[in-house]
């Protein structure tokens, strides 16, 4: 009897024994610097819109630099909403983070009062750089300025459409800017909302609407080639992708200027390790000369902010795109 | 000619032994990808972003290109041998393929789907190369009516797919069409029969659910009896017969025309392709009442347009810069890595490159028809596991498949309710495919149609004053009117009542 | 299949309108295009008109002609109960012991219930499948698989 029971309690013995030694591996494992596993960076849009455009080419730098696996993965719908929801409510192990637009941090929640995040939601990385937002019209347009297809809006609204990225969107704000700021109700514009940046600009180019505000890096090729032309967009200076277009101040529209943000957050809390991880991976990605070109050649200006700084504008941009939205009616 | 002097360059640079071996490379990991159920674009990415990183240009992007083709050549793979589709543009191949390895000719049908995918291949390549720039306008012309009209076309592939009871079919269709409502609606956020549950919020995802419909009712209703015969014991063939490849020389080259043109066009997949082209086979089939029952050309028809829409994907990619998928998007990225820029000038500035690409993917079709047509003779080994250790190897890569969308066991529930779901389907005589059918093509159906009236100010007349769109519908009546007939015909040949 | 398909309408019936009835209360139009509760609104109101259908059919059917639905029974029964309900199990267990260990008991249990006869061979056709999937999925893949308690993922 006693025989048995020593086996018994052998048995258990060797059983803890051996998740004892394991156990300091583990912790060991968790010390080892982060990221230690893949990382998922959830892009809240359909493949080929800017955002998506920029978390792969900053993937393919990260696992470069980290030497783990950084993949893109897309989560659309609700414009924008989705995807970021997921993040918010990921587990803060910094596996999983999401690269946030400025519509999906702040326009967002400051325009849909059901929104199931706030701009606080979030720990905020860093971040890459900013958008600037073009106001374009098909190549076939008759209105060769700003200032001529604006007026021609305000002459008769109802016969103009345009084309957005999801209602609270970077694209939505701008014409709402413009024509707001134009003495034009933007209500009596029809506003078309499509499932991506790519399926706006694809439209444009059919001429199915007649003029949008999306991102530099949707549009540029397509201006470059011909297709489209762009009136003005929100960067204080002339670009240098395309010299001979306006700012927007220059066209005189001092409104317009809505900037995309590109960064990173995650979820609440995560260790503080993990945004230093990303502080730091993100300013050097941008000292590299190879990854600043492609950005640049994107059309994405390179504009680095750390974890306090980005937060700061986030909340900036928040507190203007509510007063926007409040004094639009637009909140739902 | 011009066209035959840039693919002969192309072809020079596309032969170097360092492309050819990733090609190779690519094609591999592709079909394995897409041979695992639930196993698509994100794992596949995953694992391409480190392997593309220190590859030159062209054969980075040779090797994306082998992966891509190579998940549409490995999703029939599970499709046909254990009514598993590796993902939506298989489910059509699942109809017959699954019914063919029940009769003992799997060997055949992993074989069609091997040898239409490389003949539509070929043949949409060449549409490809003569059609590339012409064809981006036509892209272009299709705004939201026209995609409404073309989703409509689709859904009335449901009429053919029915069984016995047309009332039964449409039933399920709208179910389907109703489970892709739930989540949050796309234009202002808000929830749709989602009571406030976090993980209903993102919708129900088509994954969980063609496993619970397809692959858990089979296994459950195959093991009723007391003895488990599943698969015919004696395998007839290993390759499709000569009979059989003339049988289906007709479904490859449409399947190659209609998977071409709706590869395409922006937002649409191959899943559509591969329906519209089996629900034309069936509709001009003399014998459509085979289809669903283990007819050798519903599997060409479906394996062969989806490779034909891959190649189409590339027709916006190259003249448009448009990424019409993850996949797609992912080439792009790499293109601009390496200082390319996809868009309408990428045939003017780098022809070389693009006819480097363009002549490795028919080297990655030859490739991939090598690679898979032997392996036919070791996938159907797998149909000789007994049943009492495939059926729990089934449920098992089922778990893996729902779990694996987005690491979360609330999938898992899902795939099992969809699994007790569809079980009642078939015992109540509910077909199944239908669901899935319209789970695919509802939520661009319906944001096309939101769209739409958006544009029209709310009139109707917009679908039928645009010449694409009326065309569009036109067909949609023809394919209804004649699935209709069809079955009548059917009826009467079999003596019984309509 | 009259009783089955009288009971089922009924029930779907009663999901359809009830669907119906959520629909109802979110947006029908939104500027001049349907909101968000037109497309489910219609669908439920459609489906519950082909359920009422299919119900009425069934009630017309002459019982002659009526074939009854086969429900499993029996030892059907048992392995259909046995294979599901384990399933549920094995999801869980995950949680706790990991997925090779449970994967290999899950195969074990349900190809013994299939019939299955002598233990050492299913024993290692389940740890073998379960180590091939893991290494499969997860180290070649690096899937991520759901872990549990113990040390062995």
């Amino acid at each position: 009897m006693l025989t048995g029971l020593f086996r018994k309690y052998a048995g258990l013995l060797a059983l803890a024994g051996g998740v004892a030694l394991l156990a300091p591996a583990a912790q060991g494992a968790a010390a080892a610097a982060y990221p230690t596993k893949p990382v998922q960076i959830v892009v809240a849009f359909a493949p080929g819109g800017s955002s998506d455009q920029v978390s792969r080419l900053v993937a393919t730098y990260l696992t470069k630099k980290w030497g783990q696996p950084v993949s893109v993965v897309n989560k659309p719908g609700g414009g924008g909403v989705v995807g970021t929801a997921a993040v918010a409510q990921a587990s803060p192990d910094g596996y999983m983070v999401n690269n946030a637009m400025v519509n999906t941090l702040a326009f967002a929640p400051a325009a849909q009062s059901k929104n199931p995040y706030n701009w606080d939601s979030f720990t905020y990385l860093a971040r890459v750089g900013v958008t600037p937002s073009v106001l374009t019209v098909n190549a076939g347009s008759p209105h060769k300025t700003a200032k001529e297809l604006i007026e021609a809006v305000k002459k008769d609204p109802a016969k103009f459409k345009t084309g957005v990225s999801g209602l609270a969107g970077t694209g939505a704000f701008g014409i709402a800017q413009i024509l707001h700021s134009s003495g034009i109700d933007p209500a009596k514009v029809d506003m078309v909302s499509f499932n991506g940046g790519v399926l706006v600009v694809t439209n444009l180019a059919g001429a199915h609407v007649d003029f949008v505000a999306q991102q530099l890096p949707e549009v540029l090729e397509m201006v470059r080639a011909g297709k489209l032309r762009a009136l003005m967009h929100t960067n204080p200076t002339r670009l240098k992708e395309l010299p001979d277009v306006p700012t927007s101040r220059e066209a005189g529209f001092p409104a317009f200027s809505v900037m995309a943000s590109s960064g990173y957050v995650g979820p609440q809390n995560l260790a503080p390790s993990v945004v230093t991880a990303w502080e730091t991976a993100i300013a050097d990605a941008l000292k590299d000369k190879e990854f600043a070109a492609s950005l640049e050649k994107m059309g994405l200006i390179a504009s680095y902010q750390n974890a306090k700084e980005f937060k700061a504008w986030t909340e900036e941009q928040y507190n203007s795109a509510k007063q926007l939205a409040d004094s639009l009616g637009i909140k739902k | 000619m011009d066209i035959i002097q840039h693919l002969a360059t192309g072809f020079s640079i596309a032969l170097t032994p360092v492309n050819i071996l990733y090609c190779f490379i690519g094609a591999f990991i592709g079909t394995l990808v897409g041979v695992l159920p639930g196993i698509g674009a994100t794992v596949s990415i995953a694992i391409l972003i480190p392997l593309t990183v220190g590859l030159g240009p062209t054969t980075a992007i040779i090797m994306l290109a082998g992966i891509y083709y190579g998940a549409m050549y490995g999703g029939s793979t599970t499709a046909i041998l254990i009514n598993i589709p590796g993902e939506a543009a298989s489910v059509a191949t699942s109809l017959d393929g699954y019914q063919m390895a029940r009769q003992g000719r799997a060997g055949p049908a992993l074989g069609m789907s091997a040898i239409s995918s490389f003949a539509a291949g070929i043949l949409s390549l060449i549409l490809l190369m003569t059609l590339a720039v012409p064809l981006a306008s036509y892209a272009l012309r299709f705004g939201p009516p026209e995609y409404f009209s073309l989703m409509l076309l689709g859904l009335t592939i449901v009429v053919s797919l029915v069984g016995k009871s047309m009332a039964k079919g449409i039933l399920a269709g709208i179910f389907g069409m109703l489970l892709a409502t739930i989540g949050m609606e796309p234009l202002t956020g808000q929830g749709r029969f989602t009571f406030d549950n976090v993980d209903l919020m993102a919708g129900i995802d088509f994954v969980a659910v063609v496993v619970g419909l397809f692959a858990i009712p089979e296994v459950l209703e195959n093991m009723e009896g007391p003895s488990m015969e599943v698969y015919r014991a004696k395998i007839q063939n290993l390759l499709p017969t000569r009979q059989d490849l003339r049988q289906c020389s007709g479904a490859m080259v449409r399947s190659a025309v209609v998977g071409f043109f709706i590869g395409v066009l922006p937002g649409s997949s191959g899943a559509v392709a591969a329906f519209m082209a089996y629900n034309v086979e069936k509709n001009l089939s003399k014998t459509p009442e085979r289809f669903g029952a283990g007819a050798i050309e519903g599997v060409a028809a479906s394996e062969g347009a989806n490779n034909a829409a891959v190649t189409g994907a590339m027709v916006p990619l190259l003249s448009l810069g448009i990424p019409v998928s993850a996949p797609m998007a992912v080439l792009i990225g790499a293109f601009m890595i390496h200082g390319l820029r996809p868009g309408p000038m990428l045939f003017d500035k780098n022809p070389d490159f693009v006819w480097a690409l363009i002549a490795s993917m028919y080297v990655g079709n030859v490739i991939l028809l090598v690679l898979n047509l032997p392996l036919v003779g070791l996938w159907t080994q797998l149909l000789r596991v007994p049943y009492p250790y495939l059926a729990p190897g089934i449920l098992v890569l089922c778990l893996l498949g729902a779990y694996g969308i987005r690491s979360s066991f609330f999938d898992v529930g899902i795939a099992v309710a969809m699994g007790l779901v569809g079980y009642a389907m078939r015992k109540l005589d509910y077909p199944t495919a239908p669901v899935v059918l319209a789970l695919i093509l509802s939520p661009m159906l319906e944001d096309a149609l939101r769209q739409s009236l958006t544009l029209s100010k709310g009139s109707l007349t917009i679908f039928v004053t645009r010449p694409i769109s009326l065309t569009l519908l036109i067909l949609a009546v023809v394919s209804v009117v004649y699935a209709l007939l069809s079955r009548r015909r059917g009826r009467r040949v079999s003596g019984e009542g309509v | 299949m009259k009783r089955a398909d009288i009971l089922s309408s009924v029930i779907l019936m009663g999901l359809f309108g009830f669907m119906a009835w959520q629909a109802s209360q979110l947006d029908m139009v939104y500027r001049n295009s349907p909101g968000a509760g037109f497309f489910p609104l219609w669908l439920s109101l459609a489906a519950l008109l082909v359920s009422a259908g299919i119900f009425v059919g069934a009630l017309r059917q002459a019982a002659a002609a009526d074939r009854p639905v086969r429900w499993p029974e029996g030892i059907g029964l048992r392995r259909i109960a046995g294979t599901l309900g384990g399933f549920l199990l094995y999801a869980w267990l995950i949680t706790l012991l990991g997925f090779i260990v449970s994967t290999a008991l899950y195969m074990l249990f349900v190809a013994r219930l299939l019939g299955a006869r002598r233990w050492l061979p299913s024993a290692a056709v389940s740890v073998l499948t379960a180590l091939g999937l893991f290494l499969l999925f997860k180290v070649w893949l690096k899937m991520g698989l759901p872990t549990g308690g113990l040390p062995i993922p």
